[in-house]
């Protein structure tokens, strides 16, 4: 019988990196949104419990990239808090049949500047708990089941936030196709 | 087949898209100079630093407990050649530890021993018998191999306390950050850890024969000893 007992000095580097060198992003975006002292130092201090948790999922050679992470996840965790206080519900199934739909709605489109532009801007217009499911999906390059776990629902939630967010996006792009 | 091309195009006509979103939103934030004289107060910072030793610890406990349930036991003995070999060390085979065999590398010590194959310790469950004020029982991990207790008080500072009592086994204890030195637990030779990074933590190693024993905490290692001389059998309600 063996016991390896081992302590991994990589992943306790990270988090001191992770707090010294980012720490005040998160202090300075927390502070954006909650403007009561105490509930920041709380809200703070949770949002490092979840950079820590998920220290795996970070890729420390890109500092834009840890950066937005960070930020995205703090931002999430900030409007999640006063969301919780408008206590607004989200539903799974309502979309479902629109999204079956418009899955096999033909897409032909030119790759234009002004269809960039405006997906753009339509990702600037998503409702916060879409988009934080879109950017960890596509620019942080997280799978369902880790940005489940960040964001505190389940797996299909997840799954279906980031669809619906490509559902509206593709709405858009269909617009800008057919003008 | 042109429809998944298209599906392909609008991926990564997405992908783009969040990206300058993203860089965009990094680039309404004041430049890193400003965002360094946030104020971060000195309570919630060291809360913030007490939070990393407690992630640290917690990792640790979640590691062991992820090894044993897998049962990995075989390819531990392999990485832990493995991780011997890459080292440069000057091994110091000593038989300080009466029941264990202890060698020394430069990262980690190695203890190997076994215990007693005596059917009635099976049922043996051990526990402090002291513990400094305000230290109370948080959590408590079983697995074939081990039983790991923690304790901690309100200001979250934490008592490991780890221990097993079957078979023959293999501990790496890492060492960087401490120096390692003899101690005698109750007449039982162990080895004590005693920190030199600062961050006050400290651990102690020590074996019956009968059971091996392991607390780590950020106590004066005389206060460690206190709690290692004190760990009794517990008694059944």
């Amino acid at each position: 019988m063996l016991i390896l007992v081992f302590d991994t000095q990589e992943d306790k580097d990270q988090f001191i990196t992770l707090y010294e060198k980012y720490g005040k992003y998160v202090m300075y975006t927390v502070n954006r949104y909650i403007k009561d002292e105490y509930m920041a130092e709380d809200l703070f201090q949770e949002t490092l419990i979840i950079l820590a948790d998920h220290i795996r999922d970070i890729d420390f050679s890109n500092d834009i990239k840890v950066r937005n992470y960070v930020i995205t996840i703090t931002k999430n965790y900030c409007l999640n808090y006063l969301d919780k206080q408008r206590r607004s519900k989200e539903t799974l199934a309502e979309d479902m049949e629109q999204l079956n739909h418009m899955a096999d709605a033909p897409l032909d489109w030119v790759l234009q500047k002004e269809a960039h532009q405006k997906l753009c801007e339509a990702i600037e217009k998503l409702d916060t708990k879409y988009r934080t499911a879109f950017e960890l999906k596509y620019v942080n390059d997280l799978d369902d089941d880790s940005i489940a776990k960040i964001l505190g629902i389940s797996r299909k939630n997840a799954q279906m936030r980031v669809y619906r967010a490509k559902l509206k996006l593709r709405e858009v792009i269909m617009e800008a196709q057919h003008g | 087949m042109a429809s998944q091309m298209q599906e392909e195009l609008f991926e990564a006509m997405l992908k783009a898209a969040a990206m300058e979103v993203s860089l965009k939103e990094l680039e309404s934030y004041p430049p890193e100079e400003v965002i360094q004289q946030t104020i971060i107060s000195k309570a919630c910072d060291q809360k913030a630093r007490k939070l990393m030793k407690r992630y640290n610890a917690r990792d640790r406990i979640r590691s062991l407990g992820r090894i044993s349930r897998k049962a990995v036991a075989a390819a531990v003995i392999a990485v832990s050649i493995a991780i011997g070999g890459l080292y440069v060390y000057s091994p110091e085979v000593r038989a300080a530890v009466r029941y264990a065999i202890t060698t020394i590398y430069e990262y980690f010590v190695e203890i190997r021993g076994k215990h007693t194959d005596d059917k009635s310790d099976e049922e043996k469950q051990y526990e402090p018998g002291y513990l400094p004020d305000g230290y109370k029982k948080d959590s408590e991990i079983q697995s074939p191999l081990f039983t790991i207790i923690k304790y901690e008080n309100d200001s979250g500072d934490q008592i490991e306390f780890m221990f097993m009592t079957k078979g023959a086994y293999t501990m790496q204890i890492d060492n960087k950050g401490y120096e390692v030195s003899d101690c005698s637990i109750n007449s039982y030779e162990g080895l004590l850890f005693t920190g030199n990074d600062g961050t006050g933590t400290n651990q102690i190693f020590w074996t019956t024969g009968e059971a091996s024993f392991c607390i780590r905490a950020s106590l004066e290692a005389e206060e460690l000893k206190k709690i290692a001389e004190n760990i009794h059998i517990q008694m059944e309600c």
